[in-house]
Parts: structure tokens; sequence; C-alpha cells
């Protein structure tokens, strides 16, 4: 069976923030290393510089996480699951561990979309530049909510691998 | 419900998330679910709070060392390293394994992170050793905990963490870990010498008969190695000459390692570099996501003042200093097999800082004493890392590795880790030094 994650949509969505995040991860760097020199061969430091990075910063983190969630690829310390030998008791820890994850994913985006509702109220400025700072804690509900949406692919998928195991076991 | 009882409940949840193999940024995110649905702390609050932490440029240095890192693994730098060491201990028997351990430190001094040694040296090391004869449980085991000196040489990942979130100096903590590390250089290095007394099959490489021709080779392994030799001393050299901060100085370690992998050690090409910048970004994001829902946690802790707590049942049970370090001790012990090193060091910092100033230890001792504490975590298991990354790069069972993991453990780690607690001069004498503490 085809995985969901292998459809046309979840893949644009995932290499639209594999680029973004790639893109940030060489500016991010780069601006570092310019203020350096800016500072120390021109002696001429780039005020607000700290400010204008915040951004590419929080979306690099949210984004990134992102990426780690469609790549399946966060950190995990379990060891249970070294312990299952039959495929479809497996198939079983999986789906009941991707349906807690995705709980406290819709948990943690409900929170994060307040914050994102907060956020666009108050309006907070940065103290130099007077940038809009929503454009930086908008990253948290984004992020998350993409997070939430590859995490919902998985649980499809794991419940296909559910019924998968149970067919191939009859 | 008693706050303490809130807090050993969410604890246990967090376990218990651990153990089916959630993602940790939503183990951290149900142990916080828990606190604030019975704990009453405020979400939007703490979503704020974590927002103003995770923008800090201080904490930037942390990704950056992982880009900078893995940028290193791929760029043949490492590779070099070992060449220039091998030249002075190569033709030794057992001298392969110092080879090891000391290009460990110096990666490490690059780096940043425990992943980077093993990463970096695992795929060119363990074969050259397992073809000289030694066991590949052996020599895998050698390398991985070698590697865990990476968090102990500066710049350490988790000693940036530790600065932060105690608003301890990082210099100062960078500093303190370099007394332990180079101790167990030594105590790795001598183990490891003894040890191979056992293995009766080593054989060292062929000596080139002729002398000039053995000279030109040497002198050209030294050569090749003095770019890579240059990074950790610009690094370094920036960070301590008051040039760079560290996140700056991770910045200049990813940016040089590109040219360096390319043009000069041609390891690395255009391509490579992309798919390893990717990859970056992936890592960067599952470990900061993971710290933000940490930081929140933690943050919930600190506010229910768990801290005072601790120090009151801890004193409850005893006023003596020594029982007090031991228990911190295996308490930190505990953390590393539990979660890694950075998440155990965001959550449990705040938690023990109040604490070890009761007892009269200073903050920038008590930077060595996680430091040493959490960097073990790495290579003790439920959550082993980089061991398990140690074991797929020298494709060996964990059986195999485990003997001579524990053996490097127990009798050159271990010791190190007491030293550290209770003789404060290994970990203050530089960063005292330097006038940083």
């Amino acid at each position: 069976m085809k995985s969901i994650a292998d459809s046309a949509l979840v893949r644009t969505i995932a290499r639209i923030q594999q680029t973004v995040v790639f893109l940030l991860l060489v500016i991010i760097p780069v601006l570092v290393v310019i203020q350096v020199l800016l500072r120390y061969v021109l002696q001429m430091p780039l005020m607000g510089i700290e400010e204008i990075m915040l951004f590419p910063i929080i979306w690099l983190y949210l984004l990134g996480g992102s990426v780690a969630s469609y790549e399946r690829d966060h950190i995990q310390a379990g060891i249970l699951a070294l312990y299952i030998k039959k495929p479809r008791s497996l198939a079983i820890f999986y789906f009941i561990r991707t349906i807690i994850s995705t709980v406290i994913s819709l948990w943690l985006t409900y929170w994060a979309f307040e914050y994102f509702m907060y956020a666009m109220r108050i309006w907070k400025l940065s103290n130099l530049l007077y940038l809009p700072l929503f454009f930086g804690e908008a990253a948290m509900f984004v992020g998350l909510l993409l997070m939430t949406f590859f995490t919902i692919v998985e649980l499809i998928d794991r419940y296909n691998a559910v019924g998968l195991a149970r067919e191939s076991n009859s | 419900m008693s706050m303490l009882t809130l807090v050993a409940l969410d604890v246990a949840v967090l376990v218990i998330l651990l153990m089916l193999s959630v993602p940790l940024p939503y183990c951290f995110g149900g142990a916080l679910a828990f606190m604030v649905l019975f704990g009453g702390a405020s979400m939007t609050s703490m979503m704020m709070w974590a927002f103003n932490q995770s923008i800090s440029l201080v904490l930037l240095a942390s990704p950056l060392f992982i880009l900078a890192g893995l940028l290193i693994a791929k760029s043949g730098i490492a590779k070099h390293l070992l060449n220039f060491i091998d030249v002075f201990v190569g033709r030794i028997k057992g001298g392969i394994g110092v080879v090891a351990i000391v290009t460990s430190g110096i990666v490490g001094a690059i780096s940043g992170s425990g992943f980077t040694g093993v990463a970096s040296t695992g795929p060119i090391l363990i074969p050259r050793m397992v073809e000289q004869g030694y066991p590949r449980g052996y020599a895998t085991a050698l390398v991985t905990v070698s590697s865990v000196l990476g968090l102990l040489i500066p710049p350490s990942i988790i000693m940036i963490f530790y600065g932060w979130v105690t608003e301890t100096s990082i210099l100062a903590a960078f500093l303190a870990t370099v007394g332990p590390g180079i101790l167990i250089i030594i105590l790795f290095s001598t183990i490891n010498m003894v040890w191979t007394r056992r293995f009766p099959d080593i054989r060292l490489e062929d000596v080139i008969p002729d002398r000039r021709e053995r000279y030109i080779h040497n002198a050209k392994r030294v050569v090749w190695a003095l770019p890579g030799l240059m990074v950790p001393v610009i690094i370094l050299g920036g960070i301590y000459g008051g040039v760079f901060t560290p996140t700056e100085a991770a910045a200049v370690a990813a940016i040089v390692a590109i040219p360096l992998g390319i043009l000069l050690y041609k390891d690395l090409d255009k391509r490579a570099a992309g798919e390893v910048v990717r990859q970056a970004g992936t890592s960067i994001g599952s470990i900061m996501t993971m710290i933000i829902f940490t930081l929140m946690l933690s943050q919930t802790y600190v506010l229910l003042q768990v801290p005072q707590a601790l120090i009151d049942i801890l004193f409850g049970i005893t006023t003596n200093r020594l029982v007090l370090l031991i228990i911190i001790n295996l308490f930190l012990f505990l953390v590393g097999m539990i979660v890694n090193d950075v998440t155990g060091m965001i959550l449990v910092a705040p938690l023990l800082l109040p604490l070890v100033i009761e007892l009269g230890i200073s903050p920038v001792h008590f930077a060595a004493i996680m430091g040493v504490n959490l960097a073990m975590g790495g290579v003790t298991p439920p959550y082993a890392s980089i061991l398990y990354l140690g074991m797929k790069i020298g494709k060996t069972e964990f059986h195999s590795i485990l003997g001579p993991t524990l053996m490097f453990l127990l009798i050159g780690y271990l010791p190190v880790v007491f030293i550290t607690t209770f003789w404060a001069d290994l970990s203050l004498f530089l960063p005292r030094l330097f006038g940083l503490a």
C-alpha cells in the first residue's frame, strides 16, 4: 500500500519547508560571520543585526522540527520496541505511540494558536528597529501546526500498517 | 495534591512517554501538559517565555555547532588529524587507540558535540584497528567512549546550555571541563595501552624501510593536518581572545569547514555539502523543538519552587556534604541514562543549582560536575545515543561492545566523575587562571 506521506500534497508541503530550512541554515551563519567581519575587519558593526536574526532563528527551529516530523526523525529514547518481536504487536505499539504523539501535538498546537492570536492582538515591536515581532512569534503556531499535520500523516500510515500486519497474519 | 506528588507524577508521565518511544519533543510536551492541567501553570505565558528564550543568540551557538560538527565529520579533517597523531604514537603497540582518544579530544575542540567524534573518526579508525588485530567490539567501544570528550573539551554544547540556563559565564563553564577532559584522555590512554597486551594478534603497519622516505611521508602527514589543527586554534583563540562569542565561533567553524572539505581535503563536494546542510536542518529542528518544550517544563518546575522543595527534602535526609554530593552524582547519572545530555542539562541545572550553592559549591565547579555526569549519559543505556551510533558505525552488536565500554567507564571515567566532584581545583584551576572564577 502506498504511504500517505508519498502523496503529492504532503510531499509538496515537505519540499517547501525543506527548502526554507535549507536557506535559513545558509543565511544564519553567513549573517553571523558578516557581523564578525564588519566588527573586526571594517570596524563598523551593523546595528540591529541581532534583531533581524531572531526571525530566521525561530523559523529555523520550528520548521526544522516540522521537517523532522515529516522525516520521522525526531529523537526517541524508548527501548520497549526492541523487545516486541511480533510484527503485528509492533505495528500496534507504534500506532498507540503515534496516537499519544498526535494528542500531545494537538494540545500544543491549540496553545500555540492562542499565543498566535495574542501576538496578533498585542503586535509587539522590537526595541531597536521596531520590527513587528508577530512575524517571529507566528513561527510557534505554524511550526507546531505542520508538526501536527505530519504526525497525523504518520498516524494514518501506522493505522494502515496495523491492518497490513493483520492481513499477513491471517 | 501536594506539589511534590504532582512533580513525582509528572516525572512518571515523562518516563512512561520516553519508554513508549514517543518522540522527545512530545515527551516533554506531554509532561508539560500534565503540569498545566494539574499544576495550574499558564500555557500562554509559557509560550511567550519560550519564544523569548528561543531567539537568544547564545542559544544559537548550539545549532551552529551541530551544523559545524556535521560538516567537519564529512570534510576529511578527522582523517588528517588521525594521520598526524599516528606519526607520533602509531609505531607503539596500542598506539592507534591513543590516536583515537586524542583525535576525539581535538575534534571536540572544533565541534562541541560527542556525535562528531564518533561520526568522523569511527568510519576510518574502527576498520583500521580491526585490520591491525583489535577485536571489533573493543575498537568500537574505544572510539565511542572517547568521543564523549567532545562534550568536555571546549567549546561544548552542553556547557553553552549550562551557562545559559544558570546565567553562569559560558567561557568559565567551557574551561571547567578541560581538567576532567585531560584526565580522561590520560586514563583512557593508559587503560588502552595496558588492555592491548591482552590481544596477541595485533600487528603494526609496515614501516617504510628507507629513512628519508619515512621522514617525507611523516612530514606530509604533518603538513596536511596543519589547516585542520588551525580550526580549534581559531575557534578557541577567537573565543578566549575576545574576538568571537561562542555563537560566532560556531558560525566561523561551519563556514571554514566547507572550503577545507571541498577545496583542500576534497572529501566534500558541493552536492555532499548541500546534503549535510539538509541533514543538519532536520537534526537542528528535532533538537531545538525538544529544547523549547524542555525549557517550558523546566520553567514550570522553577515557578512551582521545586528547587527549594528539593533542598528541603535533601537537607531533611542529611546535611552531610559528602553524602549529598554522592546523591547528586547518582541522580545526574540516572538523568543521563534516561534523557540526552542537553535536555538533562536544561531540566536539571536550574533545579540543582540552588542546592549546590547551599552546599558551598561554585556554579563553575558545578558546571564540571554536571558536564562529566551528563556526558557519560551518551554511552550509558537505555538512552545511549552516542553508543548506538558507534555500534552502527562499527557494525557491531551490543553484547560485543558492552564489556569494553563498561571497562572504560568503570576504570577510566567513573574515577574522573568523583575526582571532579570532590577536587574542585581540577575544574577551577583554568577558570581562575583566566580570571573567570
